[in-house]
């Protein structure tokens, strides 16, 4: 038995738009799996490389420059695809995924039946084989291949009609049929909700040949991917069998919510908790001492939003939602790592640094309750969302649609005026003119309060004596 | 409903060996309306030994939900002033009881609306009542500690500040279920549904070890627990913000070891699981402040110990219920005597044997075809009329070929040896391993009794090596009793019964070829019949209870178990006068 790919009608006509008479155009087919059937979220297309936007800056590093210079709007033929761009382009989109959800393939829209030249064919392997290889290596935190198996879609702009194959990655490299349905009906998802708080601290030993402070940042990432991994996902109260659908519990909660006050309005979301298990594998209760010459702490809080199409076991759902917080937290940590302009460990002095990696943002797709991420830095706005959507998803959205306050942003003067115990001297005089200000604040509050109200006391008094009179 | 009170017959047993006048503080178990005393603590006189023991935290020391809920008077005393009450939190009509030891006799108040009300009707409760009610669980948790320059007392605290808002969730392996506190549909339930207890859990007498763990007469449900790292949504205590990394520079020395929680709960099994995961979260927060006091005394002496306190549970007899405490990493049975003898004060336990020594702490841990404790519990009042006089306390069952060694037709005064150590080392006497065969006859090499060539061989060893053996490594005394016949054994049950009743160790008996051990005796006055429990290392098998209760292995015997034409030699080991 074949695969079936289940997409909804409205990315026919997305398909039929990008037609161009003399060109070809490549995208990604974003979705989720789920055994031999894929359910497609979104199709988007390759941006242009070399164009401004705000994919240039973090791309370009990894492109090729002969790739530059066949910057065109699209393609003239297959063989120009530019394959690591399309691979970066898969990298960069996966960040943007909620968990449980992957580039399942590539689809080329172009003035012919694609697939029929074998060189086209080939040309198009070698792109998934790139897109897989960029997924894996060194970004394996983001979660992006969940299997081996990907799709590609090929529509024949003058026709309209599409051929889908899918081949396996690591195996035989074969083409295989694959069964795309475009269907009216929407597919149904099951939002899943979790708040994870971290608060961790790691230290850094002393060591001559210090590790850079990125590699410090990818051996957190390393051994929260690892807690995550190994922890319990809990869906509203229950543990439940792997393979109990997702929706016995769905329907429960529905019910006892039904029960209890119809006005409960979150949108039927089931909300997880993630439990570590404190096995007794390790008895060794030894105190280890390191010398140490920094700590990191990694404090806040994570939302984490997965979807799953509506057959989904407790299995698939518990493996989603791992998957997005650690994928979340990849992409983060990636994007800061990569917009620190100097390496940090340069200044010897002892000082306190509050890294603010950027936070999620959701943004729900057109038709359908799945919502994307992106990741803003302190001091950047909706706006810059809808950019990066425009670019890497083609998807024109609205400041409105941009959920931004999923996230908060952290008050950096909570850190900087910390008063550590261990650095009383150090950091003492930081501290108290910290306090001071907040005190100074505090008493200009206060006295503004006193004074209005002292200011209707004093009306209320002339406005009672006037009455009088 | 007017507050019922039941009291643990255990103390009355132990306010009889007390001094005439006292005062001291009563802990037990409300719920359902009924007051449990399970225990008390008598102040000390000496102002020295107050230090030791504080009386008010003490109840940490015991499984949760036990806590302070009254004032103990012995004799006469002073009126009792009612402050004391105001440190009761279980209840607001804290318990008042008043015991005379010229007449035996015991008052009990309730303190209600700042009087005293008589109580006119308590129940005294047995052990096995108490195990009717209430289930012991026992909560296991390791978790990596990290701290900053010695600070582990305030991560240790940070650690527990988190587990006592709730964010636990608990597993348990016997049936598979886990409990959260989020857990609407099971909040009701109580513990003995939901843990498909209540009828297993009256017969679980012949070991089905499935269901219950019967170590040390202990009956305890294992837990294990798992720390919530998510929040509820519009939950006000979690932080709001996105994570972030606060990066600080400076030197310092780094401190990473795990943390290992052992803490115990005494729940009834009508308590909800709400009531459950508040009771095992309250059990946690003990343990670790047990902890943290006993790193608090650890770190002011060497400023960077090796390890952390170590959990251990005992269960003196006499108290009939468990007992928690943290030991320092190091101590011995040494640097901790000067708190084990408060401690048999404070509980009214005598100096003259040991309760709370590491060899009494109990081993929970014991895996299928380990070695078995006590066989005979299974049997103790089967076939047998009259009196029993028996071995008190806890003892392994050591038999031929165990430990992958051969000694099938020669090594049955050995393993009757090793069950005899086994016994010193259970109840706290010693911490020497149990001596192979090897170890053994090294011993009678190096005092001279034999010849080198004998390490090694297969040759049998008497009474006289037994006691020779247990006097040079236990350093205790030996009392030798001979029959010569089989015959005369019943002659020498008198003898017996005053061992098993002042001593209580069990007897190497040596005669012909075989030894044995005798585990007890009983005497039946109107028939005049005697019966002797044998334990026989002749054994092969495995370790398989039923087998050796069926077949006989270990069981009551009647005088013609031994043979008239033997000569029987007894080892009777003396129990030191320590604690």
């Amino acid at each position: 038995m074949g695969r079936t790919i289940y997409a909804e009608e409205p990315l026919r006509a997305y398909l039929a738009s990008l037609a161009k008479p003399d060109g070809y155009v490549i995208g990604l087919i974003l979705g989720q799996s789920a055994g031999q059937k894929d359910y497609v979220v979104h199709l988007a297309k390759t941006p242009p490389p070399l164009t401004k936007s705000v994919v240039e800056e973090t791309l370009i590093s990894s492109t090729s420059l002969e790739e530059q210079d066949t910057a065109n709007t699209y393609i003239k033929s297959v063989k120009d695809i530019p394959i690591n761009w399309v691979a970066d382009h898969a990298k960069h989109v996966t960040k943007m995924l909620p968990g449980g959800m992957w580039v399942l393939g590539v689809f080329i829209v172009g003035p012919e039946d694609t697939l029929d030249n074998t060189n086209n064919v080939q040309k198009l392997k070698s792109t998934l084989n790139a897109i897989y290889k960029t997924l894996s290596w060194n970004n394996k935190h983001l979660c992006g291949n969940s299997q081996d198996e990907k799709i590609i879609l090929s529509f024949n702009s003058i026709t309209q009609k599409y051929v889908c194959k899918y081949v396996e990655i690591n195996k035989d490299n074969i083409l295989k049929p694959a069964d795309w349905k475009f269907q009216e009906k929407a597919t149904r998802w099951h939002q899943l909700e979790a708040l994870i708080d971290f608060d961790r601290l790691y230290l850094i030993a002393a060591d001559k040949n210090p590790e850079t402070f990125k590699k410090q940042l990818q051996n957190i990432l390393t051994s929260v991917a690892d807690l995550i991994e190994s922890s319990l996902v809990v869906i509203e109260g229950e543990v439940g069998a792997p393979d109990d659908a997702l929706e016995t519990i769905g329907k429960r909660k529905k019910n006892s919510k039904e029960c209890k006050n119809k006005k409960d309005n979150n949108n039927n979301s089931l909300q997880v908790s993630l439990y570590i298990p404190c096995e007794q594998s390790d008895t060794n209760s030894c105190i280890k001492v390191t010398s140490c010459s920094a700590s990191i702490r990694l404090i806040g809080q994570l939302v984490s939003r997965t979807f799953l199409h509506q057959k989904a076991s407790i299995a698939d759902a518990s493996m989603a939602v791992k998957q997005d917080i650690v994928r979340s937290l990849a992409s983060r940590l990636e994007m800061h790592w990569d917009s620190l302009i100097e390496e940090e460990n340069g200044s010897p002095e002892e000082n306190i640094t509050l890294h603010e990696p950027p936070r999620r943002v959701l943004i729900a797709l057109p038709e359908s309750k799945v919502t994307l991420s992106d990741y803003l830095f302190p001091g950047e706005g909706p706006q810059e969302a809808l950019l990066s959507l425009q670019e890497l998803l083609d998807l024109k959205a609205q400041e409105s649609q941009v959920q931004k306050e999923v996230e908060l942003q952290a008050d950096p003067m909570e850190f900087y005026c910390q008063n550590d115990v261990n650095n009383k001297s150090d950091n003492s005089t930081d501290a108290t003119k910290c306090k001071r200000q907040i005190s100074v604040y505090q008493i200009t509050v206060y006295l503004t309060g006193l004074s209005i109200a002292l200011i209707i006391l004093i009306l209320a008094v002339l406005v009672h004596q006037l009455l009088m009179v | 409903m007017a507050l019922q009170l039941q009291i643990l017959s255990n103390i009355l047993q132990r306010l009889e060996c007390t001094e005439t006048t006292a005062t001291g503080y009563l802990y037990g178990i409300l719920h359902n309306n009924t007051l449990v005393v399970l225990t008390f603590t008598l102040n000390s006189d000496e102002s020295e030994s107050e230090n030791i023991i504080d009386y008010t935290t003490l109840q940490l020391n015991l499984p949760a939900d036990i806590y302070f809920c009254g004032i103990l008077h012995i004799g006469e005393c002073e009126e009792v002033n009612p402050d004391i009450f105001k440190d009761i939190d279980i209840t607001d009509n804290p318990l008042f009881l008043k015991y005379s030891q010229n007449t035996l006799d015991m008052q009990a108040y309730f303190y209600v609306h700042q009087k005293l009300e008589a109580v006119n009707y308590f129940n005294i409760i047995s052990e096995d009542d108490l195990s009717q009610q209430f289930v012991y669980i026992k909560s296991q948790a390791t978790f990596p500690l990290i701290a900053q320059d010695g600070n582990i007392l305030e991560a240790l605290q940070e650690s527990r500040k988190n587990i006592a808002s709730g964010k636990i969730g608990i597993h348990f392996p016997l049936n598979n279920v886990y409990l959260f506190r989020t857990d609407e549909s099971l909040k009701d339930r109580l513990l003995k549904d939901f843990l498909s207890l209540s009828k297993e859990h009256d017969k679980s007498s012949t070991g089905s070890n499935n269901i219950n763990h019967i170590i040390g007469l202990v009956d305890i449900i294992h837990a294990n627990i798992l720390l919530k790292i998510s929040s509820e949504k519009n939950s006000e205590e979690s932080i709001k913000y996105a994570p972030v990394l606060q990066h600080i520079k400076q030197s310092f020395d780094g401190l990473e070891c795990n943390v290992h929680i052992n803490a115990l709960s005494l729940v009834s099994l009508n308590a909800t699981s709400a009531e459950l995961h508040a009771i095992v979260v309250e059990s946690i927060c003990r343990n670790i402040r047990l902890i943290e006091m006993q790193q608090g005394l650890q770190s002011k002496n060497i400023k960077l110990s090796a390890k952390l306190p170590e959990v251990m549970h005992f269960k003196p007899r006499s108290c009939g219920h468990l007992f928690t405490i943290v030991f320092s990493d190091g101590s011995t049975n040494d640097n901790t005597m000067e708190y084990r003898k408060a401690l048999h004060k404070a509980l009214a336990l005598d100096l003259t044997k040991p309760s709370f020594r590491r060899g009494n702490a109990i081993q929970f841990n014991i895996q299928a075809n380990e070695i078995l404790v006590n066989p005979h519990q299974a049997l103790l009042h089967k076939g047998v009329a009259g009196k029993l006089s028996i071995v008190d306390g806890l003892y392994s069952y050591h038999h031929y070929m165990q430990n992958n060694f051969d000694d099938n037709g020669w090594g049955c005064a050995y393993r009757s040896l090793q069950t005899i150590i086994s016994w010193f080392r259970l109840q706290g006497y010693t911490e020497i391993p149990i001596p192979s065969h090897r170890k053994i006859q090294q011993c009678l090499v190096d005092i001279g009794d034999k010849p080198s060539a004998f390490i090694g061989s297969k040759q049998w060893i008497g009474s006289t090596e037994v006691s020779f053996v247990l006097q040079t490594l236990l350093n205790i005394d030996i009392k030798i009793l001979c029959a010569s016949s089989g015959e005369e054994m019943s002659a020498l049950i008198p003898q017996l019964i005053c061992h098993f009743d002042t001593q209580g160790t069990p007897i190497m008996i040596g005669g012909g070829v075989l030894a044995h051990t005798i585990l007890g005796v009983s005497y039946d006055e109107s028939s005049g019949e005697g019966k002797f429990l044998i334990l026989d290392p002749h054994y092969t098998g495995t370790e398989h209870l039923p087998t050796i209760i069926n077949k006989g292995w270990c069981g009551w015997k009647t005088r013609d178990f031994w043979r008239k034409d033997a000569f029987y030699n007894m080892c009777l080991p003396q129990r030191p006068i320590i604690f």
